[in-house]
């Protein structure tokens, strides 16, 4: 619990790390996703899990990602998500602005 | 398009997820239940024991509920998920609580149906307009006369004339004269139909429109011939509505006569009217004198009514000046047309609408009261979920969901009930409402009535809410439903139950001064009576009476055939009967025989009433005699004058004998008293005629073998019921001739109802009003009482195991409801009082400040006061002590 404590995931974000996830192109099951993203941030972003499944289910909503049911590795029945085309759209956009963002936050941050 | 189908998918998710939310909850809780298993796995190989695991699993996930929420929340489909629970929940709650919500429903549903049953009469005879073109444009003139006390009296063909073409404020006016008339067709039963004679520009003036054929053309004036056109009614009713009558001529009073259009149904004016002929004659015959014609006028546009009245009185000023003889002192009065259809049913109407109103304010004060003591009870409930971490808003939503559950129940079965309460209105009201044909429950009121029940919901709602929001969850966990946070709740409480019992107050009060009027009203003398009394109308045409004697041969004939059938006691005519409808002719006359000072001008009604008329009516003959076969033409001519014609001009004395000048007269076309110099043979008891409420003028009564009168309502009074004569009259008639129809018939007795209808009507409704107020306020007092009661159980077992007495703790409670109704009765009393004056114009021979009237209500409402306080302060005693200081 060391680094999670402040890693309180803003609504966007979150959405746009399960897209980037979703990107290589294999579907993942929620737990699945949770585990990569933890993996790749190297253990510094541990997910709210609470919030995991919400933010899945608005993603689908909207028609970023779509779901099917099929059976995970340890053979149970499971829900795996894959991207859309119209969530690979939706990616690059969010990415453009959080490039933006994070450059932004960059300079100000550089300019003290 | 594959963007374009991934779109299509989320909406179909989307409508998935709203239509079988089961099914999404279900996968929901797979998807989780497999992600706590993976975690657990997971933690379980890094050496936790498998317990400890899933206990951990469950902590990382975080509090289910609010992961629900949230959900819900990202489906984006959370306002409509949570409000069908609301709704859900909120029928529940209605069900679980069956009387409450019975009470409460049908509280609202009474006063929403009173007041839209009201609601729409007041709409389609107040606020609708005319269905006329500008109806504000129409106005209607008389003339009057001040010195002779004369009001709204016809005009002569000739002033009309003038006033048509020498006004600078009307665009148009049109001279009209209602009259009856008799349509015969061979092979079918002769029938009196209501005619009025107009002017041919009257359809074009008022705008009205026909449905078939045509109205009056420029060039069917004055020299041209009688066309006809049928209102819808009578077309309906004597033709079956067929389309082919136009072009068609009927016989009408023997003259044939050509049908060219059929009005529209909503455009009938006057509204009894069957039938309108265009006026053939030239409008200056005649007197200036003999005034017996309608007059409607069309304002020119932007002129106000007070420029037209200016103009037209300077007019009748000049026309006065220039014929002193027959016109000095004539004016010109108008109205407009509005207003005077709608008269004297305003008021009426107005004070209705005023009791509904407060009707529907204790309703909501009731259902108010009875959610606010449910809240109470429901506030620990409440804090409990609020702990349980239900959002104060959606709490709130939820119970203003549940109020307007309860407000759209009511106001349904509100609906229901003022269709019916309109059905029932409209019956028992055939005289009062001017216009009941445009009276039905239309989109305008729906729209009103939804209005007053959504802000009822929320009015009613925002109380328990009140109280919800300045609770505090701790201290309403630990109380309980014993909670005393409730002070100010309960002091609103009571705020309402007085609130109620003072409108209660008024309402009954109103009802109380109502019924005194109308049994002041039903005890008035009539001078004849109404019982065993058949009345039937007839006017005779110049094809079946030629000359005046003809007239006065007939109706001997008739009265002598009649007089025969079994069972009737006595028969007889009159031009007018007592409170009919029929017009009264009011004219100054001479007493020859005596002085009376300079300034009293001598005036009386002037009727015409055969042998037979005053036994048939029972009326008294007080002095001499009344009138006899012999008093014919060829004999001296005699009157019978009554009781406030002697004491107006003989000062009580005795008038026998003397004599009365300037009678003779011809009433244009109706006929002719034919003598002009009369002896007072005798006096009779007075006659109501123009209404129950009115101080009975002098009249001079003729016998109608010397006047030839065409237009007489028969008399006649049996032995058995009056309506079962009727066969045998008609047959009577037909026998002595087929052709003359008989009209208006009816029983006096109706005839006497039809003069207290008005009255009738309002004291009905304002009676029920009163009653249902009353009820829904003693319901109030109950409710309020009965649960101050629960809320003290505790003090009252602590109090009753210490040994207080019975009678004592029953005090305390009657005391409190005591209290209620005594703050109550002040206020209403003191509201009663300022509001009573409101009634005045409707009240007969009662102050609005009787005060037997108010001492009574006062004593009806202490009453009822105490029954619905006993039975809480009965219950109070009969708490177990030991139970009720377990406390829940």
């Amino acid at each position: 619990m060391v680094a999670s404590a402040r890693t309180d995931l803003l609504q966007g974000t979150l959405e746009l790390l399960i897209l980037k996830t979703l990107q290589v192109g294999e579907p993942m099951h929620g737990w699945g996703i949770s585990v990569r993203i933890q993996q790749l941030s190297e253990d510094v972003l541990r997910l709210n899990q609470g919030s995991l499944y919400p933010a899945l289910h608005r993603l689908e909503h909207k028609g970023w990602i779509r779901s099917e049911w099929g059976t995970s590795e340890n053979n149970r029945r499971a829900k795996f998500y894959r991207l859309t085309a119209l969530g690979r759209g939706q990616l690059a956009e969010e990415r453009e602005q959080w490039d933006l963002f994070a450059a932004a936050v960059g300079r100000i941050l550089a300019a003290t | 398009m594959e963007p374009l189908i991934d779109w299509l998918r989320a909406l179909r998710l989307r409508l998935e997820t709203l239509l079988r939310p089961g099914r999404a909850w279900r996968r929901l809780d797979d998807e989780v239940r497999f992600h706590l298993e993976m975690e657990a796995e997971r933690l379980r190989r890094q050496g936790v024991p498998t317990r400890e695991a899933r206990r951990q699993a469950m902590i990382r996930f975080g509090g289910v509920h609010r992961f629900q929420d949230r959900t819900r929340e990202a489906r984006g489909t959370k306002l409509v998920e949570d409000t069908m629970q609301d709704l859900k929940y909120g029928v529940r709650m209605i069900l679980k609580n069956p009387v409450f919500s019975a009470v409460a429903v049908l509280t609202l549903a009474l006063g929403i149906g009173a007041n839209t049953a009201i609601y729409t009469v007041v709409e389609a005879v107040l606020l609708e307009p005319l269905p006329f073109e500008e109806p504000e444009e129409l106005t209607l003139l008389w003339t009057e006369n001040e010195e002779l006390n004369q009001s709204k009296y016809m005009v002569s063909p000739m002033d009309f004339d003038d006033w048509r073409n020498q006004n600078a404020t009307f665009e148009a006016m049109a001279a009209y004269w209602p009259t009856t008339g008799t349509i015969t067709e061979v092979g079918s039963e002769p029938t009196r139909v209501r005619l009025v004679y107009t002017t041919e520009d009257f359809f074009d003036l008022l705008g009205a429109s026909t449905m078939l054929g045509r109205t009056f053309t420029p060039d069917e004036g004055p020299g041209s011939s009688f066309v006809a056109i049928l209102s819808h009614g009578f077309w309906q009713r004597r033709f079956g509505g067929d389309p082919s009558v136009i072009g068609r001529a009927v016989t009408l009073d023997g003259n044939p006569v050509e049908v060219v259009g059929v009005v529209r149904p909503e455009q009938t004016f006057p509204a009894d009217a069957d039938m309108w002929v265009n006026i053939t004659w030239p409008m200056q015959i005649q007197s200036r004198y003999a005034r017996w014609m309608s007059a409607i006028g069309r304002l020119e546009e932007g002129i106000e009514l007070d420029a037209a009245r200016a103009d037209m009185v300077g007019l009748a000023a000049r026309i006065a000046a220039e014929n002193p003889d027959t016109n000095r002192g004539w004016s010109v009065s108008l109205n407009r047309l509005h207003d005077e259809l709608v008269g004297d049913t305003r008021s009426a109407l107005v004070v209705l609408l005023a009791a509904t109103g407060l009707i529907l304010l204790i309703a909501c004060a009731n259902v108010a009261n009875l959610l606010l003591s449910r809240s109470e009870v429901r506030a620990r409930e409440i804090a409990v979920r609020v702990a349980f971490g239900a959002g104060r808003a959606r709490l709130v939503r939820q119970l203003i969901t549940e109020s307007l559950l309860l407000a759209g129940a009511g106001a349904l079965l509100g609906l229901v009930l003022a269709q019916l309460g309109l059905r029932g209105l409209l019956g028992i009201s055939p005289v009062t409402l001017p216009r009941p044909e445009a009276v039905a429950l239309d989109g305008t009121v729906l729209g009103v009535v939804l209005g007053v029940s959504v802000l009822t919901g929320l009015l009613f709602g925002l109380a328990p809410i009140a109280r919800l929001v300045r609770s505090d969850v701790h201290t309403t966990i630990r109380d309980g439903a014993r909670s005393t946070g409730g002070r100010a709740a309960h002091r609103l409480q009571n705020g309402f139950v007085v609130a109620q019992l003072a409108m209660a107050l008024v309402l009954v009060v109103g009802a109380g001064l109502l019924v005194r009027s109308f049994d002041n009203l039903r005890s008035v003398d009539t001078g004849f009576s109404a019982d065993d009394v058949l009345t039937a109308e007839l006017d005779l045409s110049t094809s079946v009476a030629p000359t005046d004697d003809d007239v006065i041969l007939f109706y001997e004939q008739f009265r002598a055939r009649i007089a025969q059938l079994p069972g009737v006691v006595a028969v007889g005519d009159a031009s007018t009967l007592p409170l009919g409808e029929a017009l009264d002719y009011n004219q100054p006359i001479q007493l020859v025989d005596r002085q009376v000072p300079a300034d009293l001008e001598v005036r009386a009604y002037m009727r015409s009433v055969s042998p037979g008329f005053f036994e048939a009516m029972r009326t008294p003959v007080t002095a001499g005699r009344g009138f006899e076969p012999g008093d014919r033409r060829e004999a001296r001519g005699v009157v019978v004058v009554n009781d406030a014609f002697v004491e107006s001009y003989y000062d009580g004395e005795d008038p026998l004998d003397d004599r009365i000048g300037g009678i003779g007269f011809r009433f244009g076309p109706l006929g002719a008293i034919h003598f002009s110099e009369g002896e007072i043979v005798g006096i009779v008891s007075d006659m109501k005629y123009e209404g129950l409420r009115s101080q009975t003028a002098p009249a001079v009564y003729v016998s109608g073998l010397q006047s030839s009168l065409r237009r007489r309502t028969l008399t006649i009074r049996s032995t058995g019921a009056a309506g079962a004569l009727l066969p045998a009259v008609r047959s009577e008639l037909s026998a002595l001739n087929p052709s003359v129809a008989l009209t208006n018939v009816q029983t006096m007795e109706t005839v006497l109802a039809g003069a207290q209808s008005r009255d009738r009507f309002s004291t009905l409704l304002l009676t029920m009003f009163g009653a249902l107020a009353l009820a829904l306020a003693s319901v109030g007092v109950y409710g309020v009482l009965a649960y101050a009661v629960a809320q003290r159980r505790n003090e009252v077992g602590i109090r009753m195991a210490l040994g207080a007495d019975r009678a004592v703790v029953r005090g305390m409670v009657l005391g409190d409801g005591l209290k209620l109704v005594g703050l109550g009765l002040g206020i209403g009393l003191a509201g009663a009082l300022g509001l009573s004056s409101l009634l005045a114009s409707q009240l007969f021979g009662v102050s609005p400040r009787d005060p037997t009237v108010y001492a009574g209500v006062a004593v009806i409402l202490l009453v009822v006061g105490l029954l619905a306080s006993f039975v809480p302060a009965w219950r109070a005693t009969r708490v177990s002590p030991v139970i009720a200081m377990r406390g829940d």
